[in-house]
């Protein structure tokens, strides 16, 4: 008898009858597989993880310096008005996202009447024709008056005056 | 049994139900395999039953992912390869070790001590051998796999299991004279 022989026939060994149905129950009694429960973990995550990159994009951003005073706060555009022209004051429009404090309230800006009257009118105005080539007065058309020196008075020389 | 049966049917009713039957199909045949390579490490019938259900518990875990399932009695060898391997190291103060004759010439009420003795040698021989030409010769004396079988099994070329069983019987004769 060679070894292979032997070896062939120590090997010829038979599991029991209940082997298999025993594997079934076993496998029966188990959960459900791995990639079951993966999916139904990974759901919930990829839900998550959704919900917090929108929330972190309808966040206005704000730069904080070292002492935690917000140095620029994004604040939303105002709508465009229409023109005001007969408003009597500039209006200062709150930024859309109250939820920012402010460290200090902000000084107003002084600005001359005359001069927010004629800035209301370039902005809200009727267009300039800037497209027509300026029409103005001649240099022809300009007098000059010419001037008039009076002499300097002299004295006598030699008298103090 | 029966009743075991019915419930995994049970359990596999809806769209995975052709990937469960595809595991019970490969179930059925490769059971011999697994506790035939689990008992040639252990040679413990009923250890080898249980290490043998352990890897088809981790097949089936596993059995969606696996790729090739062409492969599958080739992941279920080495599996159940290792986890003997991690049972019988685990279970060193076993000594009383079911006599592979009493195994496999059951029926045969005669044998003799000489046969026992020539059993124990020869387990002993392969226990010695590297792992590698250990799994070699015994899967080619299992269930009359041929060379071209016994690579596909584990995964490398066919030159590669000739040289491991032309090594593997020749320490064998050398540990066995």
């Amino acid at each position: 008898m060679t070894i292979d022989q032997e070896l062939r026939a120590a090997l010829s060994v038979e599991p029991s009858p209940e082997f298999v149905a025993r594997v079934r129950t076993r496998i029966a009694n188990q959960p459900q597989p791995r990639g079951w429960r993966i999916w139904w973990l990974a759901a919930p995550a990829a839900a998550a993880v959704v919900m917090l990159a929108a929330l972190f994009v309808s966040r206005p951003a704000t730069v904080v310096d070292s002492q935690g005073v917000p140095l620029l706060e994004s604040r939303t555009l105002p709508a465009v008005m229409a023109p005001n022209v007969a408003a009597p004051k500039l209006q200062v429009h709150e930024p859309a996202t109250p939820q920012v404090a402010r460290a200090k309230p902000e000084s107003e800006v002084m600005i001359d009447r005359a001069e927010a009257n004629a800035l209301r009118r370039l902005v809200f105005g009727p267009p300039l024709n800037i497209d027509q080539p300026y029409v103005g007065t001649t240099l022809a058309a300009i007098e000059i008056t010419p001037l008039a020196i009076e002499p300097l008075p002299i004295g006598s020389e030699g008298v103090r005056q | 049994m029966r009743e075991a049966a019915e419930t995994l049917a049970i359990s596999v009713s809806g769209p995975d139900a052709e990937l469960e039957r595809d595991f019970e199909t490969r179930l059925v045949e490769s059971s011999t395999l697994a506790f035939r390579v689990a008992f040639s490490v252990l040679r413990h019938r009923q250890d080898a039953e249980d290490v043998a259900q352990e890897a088809f518990t981790r097949a089936y875990r596993g059995f969606r992912q696996l790729r090739d399932r062409n492969r599958f009695r080739s992941w279920l060898v080495r599996t159940t390869w290792r986890l003997a391997l991690d049972f019988q190291r685990g279970s060193r103060r076993r000594l009383a070790r079911e006599s592979v004759v009493e195994a496999t010439t059951a029926a045969d009420v005669a044998e003799t001590v000489l046969q026992r003795e020539r059993a124990r040698r020869l387990w002993a021989a392969i226990d010695a051998l590297p792992e590698k030409l250990r799994v070699a010769v015994v899967l080619a004396n299992m269930q009359e796999h041929d060379v071209a079988e016994v690579a596909a099994l584990l995964d490398v070329p066919e030159g590669t299991v000739k040289s491991r069983l032309f090594l593997a019987r020749q320490r064998l004769k050398e540990l066995l004279q």
